[in-house]
């Protein structure tokens, strides 16, 4: 039953961070005082100080307060998107796992979407809609939902075949009671860690987004908008560039390990 | 012949493909009355479980039934709507199966599994179901009855899941309950068990039981007539006693002799398995 140590450290190091960004994001209005819009062309480009721990970026807005009020679109962009491809891979993957029929038809649909890498999907749904929240929620939900789709169609091909779901038709039960009651939650294992893999690539995917400049409006504090804003300093203000980029490079990383430690619960000869 | 809970005639069953059915149950016929048992015996692939599978309506194509009827008391199921035949199963007929490792799912609790089929048919609610549950349990001797039901099937024995997989069955009261090899992957003393619950428990609720075995000793404990099955065809019907000390096909003399012996030696046993095989299938050839 005992993991190894130095996992478990690792494991609840990188949920203390996530634990105190959550926090800090929330909270953003009241540990800085500065607003993550408003300019000040007289503070632009001051190194981190006291007054200002990232520095400030070309139009003199404080970088630590775009990156607070930043983190609040990329955890909301996290969750929105796992939460929603999860319902709807979850769908699919029943459907799809339970139904041959359908089966052929669903999956081809999936491939399609997998053969596309995510962030030209992305791109070009943003493209077609107006550029908000619930948009960048959807163009990035879309390439994700196949992985989700997929594994639990893997895990319904595997339990459908047992004898408790024989044992529950013959109970009675209709068909969406068998996939929900009985089938899925034979999946709640891969599916905690494939959540969270997919939150991270969310995350991930907002910022290239933002970066790209066809996530939210430039002026909304993103991780990806602050970093695309700051490239163009980049040679002479590197922390506007850098001090965002660690923190999303901290989060994935944390999003991730806590992913790997999931696993290694559910892994039972990941037991030592 | 409306006293028969369960009335099987001429029931066939085949695989449709393109170059037409290839049968593989051929010409059912039993009648089975409250409270009594009706064994089908014989070995791997004579049509046992297939038979089973077609009294609960759960053969799924290509396998189908081809002509016969299956009448639970008295209507007909054979051609019945889906959703008849889902108001019909766990309610009025009842299935349990062989392995009690996996006929339970792993990451429900009992209290659950046991009181769905009440929650589905009688959509009573959760609190009813789990009391007649925890009665149910009781029933079928599972100590502590009110603390198992938040247990999980891998905290409890093959013996007990397979009690439980009993009470299962006996939730909604049904005139029939189908037991498909019950006893098969239990040790002996906790098969011996088993089959006296099932008995009590038949005697007390006058359920009907359709028990299907390989084992001609658990059948003649437990049945009152008796099915031999080979090949798809049932060769010998009759009472159990009669069937089995006068065995009159001689399929059914062969089974019996099959049996392992253990006052033989085991040299003389595996001997005498092969010269009895080799007349077996010439017998059946010349039939």
């Amino acid at each position: 039953m005992k993991l190894l140590r130095t996992r478990n450290i690792l494991a609840l190091v990188c949920a203390t961070y996530l634990l105190l960004l959550v926090l800090s994001t929330l909270f953003a209005a009241q540990i800085t005082s500065f607003d993550p819009k408003a300019m000040a062309p007289l503070q632009r480009l001051q190194a981190p100080s006291m007054e200002h721990w990232f520095g400030t970026d070309s139009f003199g807005r404080d970088v630590f307060t775009r990156t607070l009020y930043g983190g609040q679109v990329s955890l909301v962009v996290g969750v929105a998107v796992t939460l929603l491809a999860l319902l709807v891979g979850t769908t699919i993957g029943l459907v799809s796992g339970y139904f041959s029929a359908l089966d052929k038809v669903l999956m081809r649909i999936m491939d399609g979407i997998m053969s596309m890498p995510g962030i030209v999907l992305a791109v070009a749904l943003m493209a077609l809609f107006n550029a908000d929240i619930k948009t960048v929620v959807i163009a990035i939900t879309i390439p994700e939902i196949p992985r989700v789709a997929r594994l639990v169609r893997s895990v319904v091909l595997t339990i459908r075949e047992q004898e408790f779901v024989q044992a529950a038709i013959v109970t009675g039960c209709t068909v969406p009671q068998i996939l929900y009651r009985h089938i899925l939650p034979n999946a709640a294992g891969p599916l905690a860690v494939q959540a969270t893999f997919v939150c991270a690539s969310a995350i991930l995917l907002e910022a290239y987004l933002s970066f790209l400049g066809v996530g939210l409006p430039q002026e909304t504090p993103t991780w990806g908008n602050i970093m695309s804003g700051g490239r163009l300093s980049v040679q002479i203000a590197f922390w506007a560039i850098l001090y965002p980029g660690i923190v999303l490079a901290l989060t994935i990383l944390s999003v991730n390990v806590l992913g790997d430690s999931i696993r290694d619960l559910f892994d039972p000869k990941g037991k030592k | 012949m409306s006293d028969n809970v369960l009335e099987v005639r001429g029931l066939s069953i085949a695989v449709g493909g393109e170059e037409g059915d290839s049968a593989l149950v051929r010409d059912v016929n039993f009648s089975l009355a409250e409270g009594k048992t009706v064994g089908i015996v014989g070995e791997s692939g004579s049509g046992k479980t297939l038979t089973s599978l077609a009294l609960m309506g759960l053969l799924s194509p290509p396998l189908k039934v081809t002509a016969g009827s299956i009448r639970l008391a008295g209507e007909e199921l054979v051609g019945a709507p889906e959703q008849r035949l889902r108001a019909l199963r766990g309610n009025r007929m009842a299935m349990v199966f062989q392995e009690p490792m996996t006929s339970l799912n792993p990451v429900l609790s009992i209290g659950y599994q046991l009181s769905e089929a009440l929650m589905v048919h009688s959509g009573c609610s959760r609190k009813e179901a789990l009391a007649k549950a925890v009665q149910l349990l009781d029933r079928v001797r599972i100590p502590k009855a009110r603390e198992r039901l938040r247990s999980y099937p891998h905290e409890l024995s093959g013996g007990m899941r397979q009690r439980v997989m009993i009470a299962m069955a006996m939730m909604c009261d049904p005139k029939v309950i189908v037991a498909d090899e019950p006893t098969t992957a239990l040790d002996v003393t906790v098969q011996a068990e088993v089959l006296m619950l099932l008995k009590d428990l038949q005697r007390e609720y006058r359920t009907a039981v359709v028990f299907i075995s390989h084992d001609l000793g658990v059948i003649g404990d437990v049945c009152d007539e008796v099915m031999v099955m080979y090949r798809g065809d049932v060769v010998e019907t009759g009472a159990v006693a009669e069937v089995l000390q006068r065995p009159r096909h001689a399929y059914t003399a062969a089974l019996l002799a099959a049996r392992p012996a253990f006052h033989r030696g085991a040299h003389a046993l595996r001997l005498d398995k092969r010269t009895r095989l080799a007349d077996l299938n010439s017998m059946m050839e010349a039939t």
